[in-house]
């Protein structure tokens, strides 16, 4: 509970210190600007849907987390991170911070997002359960995504560590690419293996693209209910195990702050 | 009891090595300065015990436990510390008592007694950002000891200030020496570690080059004789009666105040006694004689060379059975 109570004053010292250096302003100016052209309603005639609310808020919040999140392990990556790390919140607690306040920011704007579209121009067969189909998986994926960005910072992995998750990632986002297949020719030998690879190492990303099309579409909650908690399960653990990886690199290297 | 132990410490990043098998002991109460060029290792020699750092071989202990058993009861002020200036001195001591566990009207009443202590009372409702260097320095004095820690580290702690702040620390340093702190002070200012310590080491290149009770650089033209073998209490009685000062430890005489005279009637009575000198060194008067002598990579006196700390060890659970 002490750890706990630690964690919140290091999380609301860092959210008072993003506010006042006024960086949150080009959070809510995306906002407004994304909810300007993609969320008024046009004319009388157009009708938004659930889907295309989902569709175009989930890469405008996803961008913006990675945003808010790179801003954040910046925050964290100065020299007066020392003397917080000097205390007894300890490393675990200081990355836990970081990451709470980056991921409370993209969880505010998903949620004024939903403010805006249904004072301005609600969508059809908008409810509660509807947006809550949505918008579990979508936050799932905020967390995946702020945990993926923070474990990708220099303040937690080493420069050979960090590029070679994003080899990973690369290799793992080209298994829908023509870019691939038309290099390789997918029945080669090279071509093979690649594919082999490219499938291993797309294995454990498979949560946040099947969660992020979970909260665009949300078919499986209708089509396969056990599919659609087998992604939001799935998210869950890759999470933990993006977490674990984060905490577990971060008590073991050297910190030199702001270098 | 001892403080603070490092033993065989080796760190290297990439292809540098920073510190080579450095060999340092502080004991409680004691206000260790810790000398050396910029680039030396100072830093990072803190940063090691701060848990900032590991070290790529050799054993770190702070009050018997290792650096991450202690975390959070040692206070440290960085060098260059640069603080969230949006906030007044008030508010930020109380975020970081926050952060270490601390909270309410205990809280509270800490930090007031800590900007007491560091002479901020006044400006502690001011945003930080108005401070003078000086001042924004008390803060971190004032930040390390929030958690009323067993040790602190204190790195560079007049780097950039004016004379005026110089002195309002070194006062600030020797009021916390007053109150029994045990500390460890980087720097390359001689004048200030030899105002403000009781024991000094002299980091070159990584390594403990000399290391010294200040106490023992009271002299100006004394000499200091190592002898082969090692003598029976009896010489004591023969020594002090050419001279009592003279003050033999181990194989070392010292004689503070050499005159030709004196000098020949001790090696007189040496021969006589059957002793065999293998040197004979002046002794080094103060801290800067120390200093210039040992950068410029000469030996330092045998009595000053650093020990490791097992044969420190050893020789202190010596004195006590003899007790």
């Amino acid at each position: 509970m002490a750890k706990l109570r630690q964690i919140w004053a290091w999380t609301s010292f860092i959210w008072s210190e993003y506010k006042r250096s006024g960086r949150f302003l080009i959070e809510f100016g995306a906002l407004i600007i994304f909810a300007y052209v993609f969320l008024r309603k046009p004319n009388t005639a157009a009708h938004l849907t659930a889907t295309q609310f989902f569709g175009m808020t989930a890469i405008f919040v996803l961008c913006q987390t990675i945003f808010t999140t790179t801003m954040m392990a910046g925050m964290g990556n100065r020299p007066q991170g020392y003397v917080v790390l000097a205390r007894s919140l300890g490393r675990k607690g200081y990355l836990v911070g970081l990451f709470l306040v980056a991921f409370l920011i993209s969880l505010m704007n998903l949620l004024l997002c939903t403010l805006i579209v249904t004072l301005i121009n609600k969508p059809i067969l908008w409810d509660a359960v509807i947006w809550g189909a949505g918008a579990l998986p979508l936050i799932l994926d905020i967390a995946l995504v702020t945990a993926l960005v923070l474990l990708l910072s220099s303040l937690v992995l080493s420069q050979g560590w960090r590029l070679s998750i994003l080899g990973v990632i690369a290799l793992a986002s080209l298994s829908t690419s023509d870019i691939f297949t038309n290099t390789f020719a997918p029945n080669g030998s090279l071509g093979k293996i690649l594919a082999a690879i490219r499938t291993i190492v797309g294995i454990p990303l498979t949560p946040l693209f099947a969660g992020f099309e979970l909260a665009v579409t949300r078919q499986a909650y209708e089509s396969n209910i056990n599919q659609a908690l087998a992604i939001l399960g799935g998210q869950i653990a890759l999470l933990i195990a993006v977490s674990a990886f984060g905490f577990f690199a971060f008590e073991r290297r050297d910190i030199i702050l702001g270098a | 009891m001892t403080a603070l132990l490092l033993e065989n410490i080796v760190k290297r990043f990439d292809t540098t090595t920073i510190l080579r098998q450095l060999n340092l002991m502080v004991q409680e109460g004691q206000v260790y300065g810790l000398l050396g060029a910029n680039g030396a290792g100072k830093s990072t020699l803190i940063h090691l015990i701060m848990g900032f750092l590991y070290p790529d071989s050799g054993r770190i202990e702070v009050f018997g436990k290792t650096p991450a058993a202690m975390h959070g009861q040692i206070g440290y002020l960085p060098e260059r510390l640069r603080y969230h200036t949006h906030c007044s001195a008030r508010e930020y001591l109380t975020y970081l008592g926050n952060f270490g566990g601390q909270r309410g009207a205990s809280l509270a009443s800490r930090v007031n007694d800590l900007l007491e202590l560091v002479g901020l009372t006044e400006a502690a409702d001011k945003r930080m950002r108005t401070y003078s260097k000086g001042m924004t320095q008390r803060v971190g004095i004032a930040q390390a000891l929030l958690a009323d820690p067993q040790l602190l580290l204190i790195d560079e702690p007049s780097s950039g200030l004016d004379p005026q702040g110089q002195i309002e620390m070194r006062d600030l340093l020797l009021d916390l020496r007053s109150q029994g702190h045990t500390i460890l002070i980087c720097s390359h200012q001689l004048d200030e570690i030899e105002a403000v310590c009781n024991r000094v080491g002299i980091l070159v290149q990584g390594a403990l080059a000399a290391e010294t009770d200040l106490a023992q650089l009271t002299g100006t033209n004394g000499i200091v004789l190592t002898l082969k073998e090692t003598p029976t209490d009896a010489l004591d009685f023969a020594l002090r009666s050419i001279d009592p000062s003279i003050v033999r430890d181990d194989r070392f005489i010292t004689v503070p105040e050499n005159t030709p005279a004196l000098q020949g009637r001790l090696l007189q009575l040496l021969l006589d006694e059957g002793y065999t000198v293998s040197s004979l060194q002046p002794t080094l008067g103060n801290l800067r004689d120390l200093y210039l002598h040992v950068v410029s990579g000469k030996e330092p006196p045998a009595e000053m060379q650093p020990q490791a700390p097992l044969a420190i060890l050893d020789s202190l659970l010596a004195n006590e059975e003899q007790q």
